[in-house]
């Protein structure tokens, strides 16, 4: 694990993201649409041959940003830069065609049994994929759904049956399965695991490792659960609200978390271990988080923030790298 | 301290069109005043049902074929109608794992929440009212004369999961059945609850019986714990002796399948192998035995005995039994 983590954290920018927005108009009435603030500029990168961690309370936009990299959403402004190429830049006009990116980026979805077809069997489902990038026709078509199938752990017999005939872990793996079908370089994995039973999750956990180290994969792992998220990332951001507040190396950042709301969301999480629970010093935040319709000015988590002082409530903080590859935005660091 | 709820020998079977499933096959554990029980499984390890069955909202297909359930001495399950409506709300409560369809959308908060007291308590529209406000400051709720005149949908999760608590509460029960009540709301939300729960918990000296997968969430409430497994409590034990000397497979492999977020260095999980059990067609023997490691031939044909470990820690396995055959 240490030898891939050296290439790991040596890797080139796969993804470039710059001040990406995501804003929903909804509703109409007498007094105009609303908006809401979904992602509200956002800047990281993605190294290749990572996994880099998304978390954040439910409502923080996390699942909105892995869809408008992927261009599911439209962005509403920024660029989004992929392996040198720009796939979306607000300021031109022609944006490129998805359809050759679609085949790089791929993505796994939360619920397994409502991102299945149902009236599909389980080899059109992954066959689908191959047909629309006219990859593999024919004979080889077959083997290929075979070979697919067998990746994840279900075997070709598999092929002709319905989504509803297999539990919900086998239905995350077929998805897993189509995803892979195209031979991505990069999957957006949006809590892929948060809708299995305990005893499955770890199996999952361990075939996403696994793919990535064969196929050298990248992966944007969207989880709540931020002790998954730790397990399985290099490097983690965590969001509040459409904006990213912290950013940095996994075990380094939960070690020492440095923006409050991260140290909040981390004393938050129950530990397996008793007598750790009974000793352990929580930080209990006081009421919930605010509507993305109608966010604070300034900082957007001074409304919770028990170190808010008048300028939080002003303006707003800066992204700054105050470690080498840690970045947070806080006004008191 | 003394008992306040007994179940022995419990058995709850749905008769479906494709045969008799063993959701609740006999189960044995008691809980004392005052005492938080964890109750941990998988979907499907009949936890659920069997909390139903306490509290006498198991529904048709589902039946009680054997056992008894003995609250203070006398058996809930021969409760006439009236009875139970009296048992129900007045000594035990439920609080459920999704409140946006526990509550109802067309009433009040108000209304939902005095109901209970009108019902059981017989109190006057306005008294009620104010009991109900009260309830409401006491779960932590702002602002509550307004709250009580808004309907569900206009409250956030967390704010819902209050209401429910405070429904629960209101009939200051003895018991409080909790099914997964955190299951659906962010950790720094159920943060905010638990500690609540534990709160009012230690302030009225209730007992709890705590539903959940989470094995985080035992850890930091519960005072003993039940490990369920395909209907069976397959482990059971005061939270030390769980956590810290865990003796059933299962359970062990539970442990080791969880990430944990103040591990030191990077481990590969260790999951436990196979899928769960089908109760439609549950294998014979052990249910854990065909996704166990230690599996025997024994395990395989007959059901494994129960084995006490000593100061209430009791654990269904063969390898137990044989370890104590040679010690013997």
């Amino acid at each position: 694990m240490d030898n891939n983590q050296m290439t790991k954290e040596n890797g080139s920018n796969l993804i470039q993201i710059k001040n990406l927005k995501k804003h929903f108009k909804i509703g109409g009435g007498l007094k105009g649409p609303k908006t809401v603030y979904a992602v509200d500029g956002v800047t990281f990168d993605i190294k290749r041959g990572e996994t880099f961690g998304l978390v954040g309370e439910s409502g923080c936009g996390k699942t909105t940003l892995g869809r408008t990299l992927l261009r599911l959403y439209e962005p509403t402004a920024g660029t989004v830069t992929y392996d040198g190429e720009t796939i979306f830049d607000d300021s031109k006009k022609n944006n490129p065609k998805m359809l050759p990116y679609r085949r790089k980026m791929q993505i796994i979805f939360q619920d397994p049994s409502a991102s299945l077809d149902p009236r599909m069997t389980v080899g059109e489902i992954i066959g689908e994929a191959l047909d629309i990038h006219k990859l593999h026709q024919g004979k080889e078509r077959a083997e290929r759904i075979n070979q697919l199938l067998d990746r994840v752990g279900l075997n070709s017999e598999h092929s002709n049956r319905y989504p509803h005939e297999f539990s919900g872990g086998q239905q995350q793996r077929i998805g897993i399965a189509r995803a892979l079908a195209v031979e991505p370089e990069f999957i957006v994995c949006d809590e892929p695991i948060s809708a299995l039973d305990v005893s499955i999750q770890s199996q999952v956990v361990n075939m996403l490792e696994d793919m990535q180290d064969d196929l050298g994969l990248t992966y944007l792992f969207i989880a709540h659960d931020l002790s998954v998220v730790r397990h399985i990332s290099d490097r983690i951001g965590v969001m509040y609200l459409g904006n990213m507040v912290e950013l940095g190396n996994g075990r380094e950042m939960y070690a020492d978390p440095i923006h409050p709301y991260t140290k909040t969301l981390l004393s938050a999480v129950p530990i397996p271990d008793p007598k750790a629970n009974r000793e352990k010093k929580r930080i209990i935040l006081e009421g919930e988080i605010p509507s993305p319709m109608n966010p604070p000015k300034g900082c957007k988590f001074h409304t919770r923030c028990p170190f808010a002082t008048d300028i939080c409530k002003q303006e707003v903080p800066e992204w700054r790298e105050i470690k080498e590859g840690h970045f947070v935005a806080c006004h008191n660091v | 301290m003394d008992k306040l709820l007994e179940v022995k020998d419990l058995k709850v079977s749905f008769f479906t069109h494709a045969g008799e499933v063993k959701a609740v096959g006999g189960i044995n554990y008691e809980i004392n005043h005052g005492e938080i029980m964890g109750i941990v499984g998988e979907s499907g390890s009949g936890k659920s049902v069997e909390a139903y069955t306490i509290i006498g909202l198991l529904q048709s297909p589902g039946k009680v074929v054997g056992g008894e359930i003995l609250f203070e001495g006398e058996n809930v399950l021969e409760y006439s109608k009236e009875q139970m409506e009296e048992f129900r709300g007045n000594k035990v409560s439920m609080i459920f794992q999704n409140p946006m369809t526990c509550l109802n959308p067309v009433y009040t908060i108000g209304n939902q929440l005095s109901e209970a007291l009108l019902c059981h308590e017989k109190m006057e529209k306005k008294e009620a009212w104010d009991k109900s406000i009260e309830m409401l400051k006491l779960v932590g709720i702002n602002n509550p004369e307004k709250r009580m005149k808004q309907y569900p949908h206009e409250l956030s999760g967390g704010m819902r999961q209050r209401v429910m608590i405070a429904m629960g509460l209101i009939c200051d029960p003895m018991l409080l059945i909790a099914d997964e009540p955190t299951t659906a709301l962010d950790v720094t939300i159920q943060a905010q609850i638990l500690e609540l729960i534990k709160k009012l918990q230690a302030e009225r000296k209730m007992s709890v019986i705590f539903i959940t997968h989470n094995l985080g969430v035992v850890a930091e409430v519960c005072d003993k714990v039940s490990v369920m497994y395909a209907g069976k409590i397959v482990e059971q034990g005061s939270v030390d002796d769980i956590f810290y000397n865990p003796s059933h497979p299962y359970t062990l492999g539970l442990m080791r399948s969880m990430p944990r977020v103040d591990a030191e260095e990077y481990e590969r999980l260790i999951p436990i192998e196979g899928n769960p059990v089908d109760m439609l067609n549950p294998p014979e023997g052990c249910g854990f035995g065909a996704r166990c490691e230690y599996c025997m031939n024994i395990c395989l044909r007959k059901e494994p005995p129960t084995i006490d470990l000593g100061n209430g820690h009791r654990s269904s396995c063969w390898l137990l039994a044989s370890k104590q055959k040679e010690e013997a």
